[in-house]
């Protein structure tokens, strides 16, 4: 785990990618800290910090697309399996390399309220809570970009379809205030979840076959419920936008609340997205 | 060393591998054959925990491999036919990562790097980046990989495809100084160099495994033939006219040999004396002989005949077209 950490991290170093993220991110919480707080003359440096999680929609997928290209056209992903190593520790050990780029633009960053705090008074508890959530978002996020780099064996492809799915879970909560909550679109968005995790299922196993079966697996079910007993259905929409929208819990750590829900849910979440790239490493072996 | 039984491969409709099934002794070099496509590849990924066969098992020094895949892995050193490098290493960075992964205890580390670097013989060029360096340095890199920690069990895919005359000797020689002590198998479709290193040779074709032997005792598998070279003075179809139809001979090759000469080889039943017979024909035909002589089949003519007996049983040949190879 660790030869993979320390491999990962001398290549985000050695190729632009590392500093590129460094750089945006350090810059992009600038030029909130600058707007917020200078401009804009709002005592508080936590408002800044919040509104630059923004700018892990961009640079996640830039991050993470590279992470199993190398491995890929230099033919050892395959080679690995032939060694006594757990896909686990091999996995781990990027992810190790992700959060080591995550948390150095954090670090640095803290410059800006040891600065601003010469010339009036911050919550250091409000501060502190927001840095912890920025943290624990950034790595869920970024464990979100490690699974499809996995699944996706085209580099662009993986960053695009990154970035989609990071727009989708930034927009959730406004999509879901404006989408009607009843039955048929409850039924609707479960036949969606349906045909996604078939498309999943065929890219894990290339068979069409098991594909088919994985969507009736979800759409039967619901079929089911929605003519037997629709009012099961009511509602369900709005709370997978809920488990879905990764964004939204950031504001309970931005109010100094150190939600353990919140953060429960961003480490569920990671742990869930790992587990995910193991199975698609393993799964390649069975093709 | 190794069991293998039953093992199968399909890739969707294609059959790869067909139930091979063969055992590998300890210190022996053994040579896989087989024309491309055949399957070699497949199988030794397999040999390796690269891929799950569809069917069959495997046993490596006694671990099975599903079992206790960590166990049975631990006795192997591989070298894929692509050599795993990172071409933004250099040999050194390399190897040192690669002996981490193995799990080398750190303390180490650095003795088997230094071993491998010493027995490949890459001491030159472990500083310098792998992007940059010959492909015959590059395999050799390969197999200082495959070495590390010094695995009972070598299994090279293709060691020599792509070197140079001069790298295929250094590549050769170095093979047969591991295998004075380590357990060997490579796959090949060059038949000299498969003859010349291995006490064994396994010969695989369209997924089956149709020949499996030492390689001196493969030559009761050719039909039982004797083979009678003559190279004449005179065009292929002059000598073709001529040598029809003489007795006991099973089959004649003629091919063009230069200008105005040509070569034939007449496989005939063993200890018929057909020598008399083709030197009464071309002398009354007028023809010069210029060279005559009988060799026994070599592992290209068993190689071959073996083929051609496989192709003839009437087997629906499961040949892939490009796709369905991972």
């Amino acid at each position: 785990m660790i030869a993979f950490w320390k491999r990962e991290c001398r290549g985000y170093f050695q190729s632009l990618v590392g500093y590129i993220f460094i750089a945006g991110v350090l810059c992009v919480i600038g030029a909130n800290t600058y707007l917020t707080c200078l401009a804009g003359r709002i005592p508080s440096y936590e408002t800044a910090l919040a509104s630059s999680a923004l700018v892990f929609l961009l640079m996640v997928p830039i991050l993470t697309m590279r992470l199993f290209s190398e491995d890929r056209k230099d033919n050892v992903l395959l080679f690995f399996y032939s060694l006594p190593l757990r896909l686990g520790s091999l996995v781990l050990g990027k992810y190790l390399a992700l959060l080591t780029i995550l948390v150095i633009p954090l670090v640095i960053s803290v410059v800006y309220p040891l600065v601003l705090s010469a010339f009036g008074t911050l919550s250091v508890g409000i501060i502190a809570s927001t840095y912890l959530g920025f943290f624990a978002m950034g790595a869920a996020l970024l464990s979100i970009g490690l699974f499809f780099a996995a699944l996706l064996e085209n580099q662009v492809a993986a960053s695009a379809v990154t970035f989609i799915v990071l727009l989708a879970s930034y927009l959730m909560p406004t999509l879901a205030a404006s989408i009607p909550n009843s039955a048929l679109v409850s039924l609707i968005s479960l036949a969606v979840l349906a045909l996604i995790f078939a498309l999943i299922w065929f890219l894990l196993t290339r068979s069409w076959k098991g594909a088919l079966i994985a969507a009736a697996v979800v759409c039967v079910p619901a079929c089911l419920v929605y003519f037997l007993y629709p009012a099961a259905l009511e509602g369900l929409l709005s709370t997978l936008m809920g488990a879905l929208s990764v964004y939204s819990r950031f504001a309970s750590f931005e109010e100094g609340i150190l939600d353990l829900t919140a953060l429960i849910y961003y480490v569920t979440l990671t742990a869930l997205m790992l587990f995910l790239t193991v199975q698609v490493l393993e799964s390649r072996r069975f093709r | 060393m190794v069991t293998v039984t039953g093992l199968t491969k399909r890739f969707g409709e294609n059959t790869a591998v067909d139930h091979i099934s063969f055992t590998l002794q300890p210190g022996q070099i053994y040579g896989l054959l087989g024309p491309n496509g055949a399957g070699k590849s497949t199988t030794l990924k397999m040999l390796t925990g690269c891929f799950f066969p569809t069917e069959g098992s495997i046993t490596i020094d006694g671990h099975d491999l599903f079992q206790e895949p960590e166990a049975a892995k631990r006795c192997i050193g591989y070298l894929p036919e692509i050599p795993p490098l990172y071409p933004s290493m250099t040999p050194r960075e390399y190897l040192s990562f690669m002996a981490e992964i193995k799990e080398i205890p750190k303390g180490e580390r650095k003795r088997c790097v230094d071993e491998v670097v010493e027995k490949t013989r890459i001491g030159q060029m472990q500083d310098r980046l792998i992007r940059h360096l010959s492909k015959g340095y590059t395999q050799r890199v390969g197999i200082a990989q495959a070495l590390l920690g010094m695995p009972p069990l070598l299994i090279l895919d293709e060691p020599m495809v792509g070197l140079d005359p001069t790298q295929i000797v250094e590549m050769r020689s170095l093979v047969k100084e591991l295998g004075k002590s380590h357990t060997i198998i490579f796959s090949s479709h060059i038949l000299s160099e498969v003859s010349m290193l291995c006490s064994q040779v396994l010969i695989i074709d369209q997924g089956k495994l149709i020949a499996n032997d030492r390689a001196d005792n493969l030559q009761p598998y050719a039909k039982r033939q004797d083979l009678l070279s003559v190279t004449i003075g005179c065009l292929a179809e002059e000598a073709q006219a001529v040598l029809q139809g003489i007795a006991q001979v099973e089959r004649m090759e003629i091919s063009p040999d230069g200008e105005g000469q040509c070569t034939a080889l007449l496989y005939h039943a063993k200890g018929a004396d057909v020598q008399g017979e083709v030197f009464t024909r071309l002398h009354g035909a007028g023809y010069k002989i210029i060279q005559m002589g009988a060799r026994s089949a070599s592992l290209e003519d068993v190689f071959l005949s073996l083929l051609d007996r496989d192709k003839k049983k009437g087997k629906q040949p499961s040949r892939r077209k490009g796709g369905g190879k991972q």
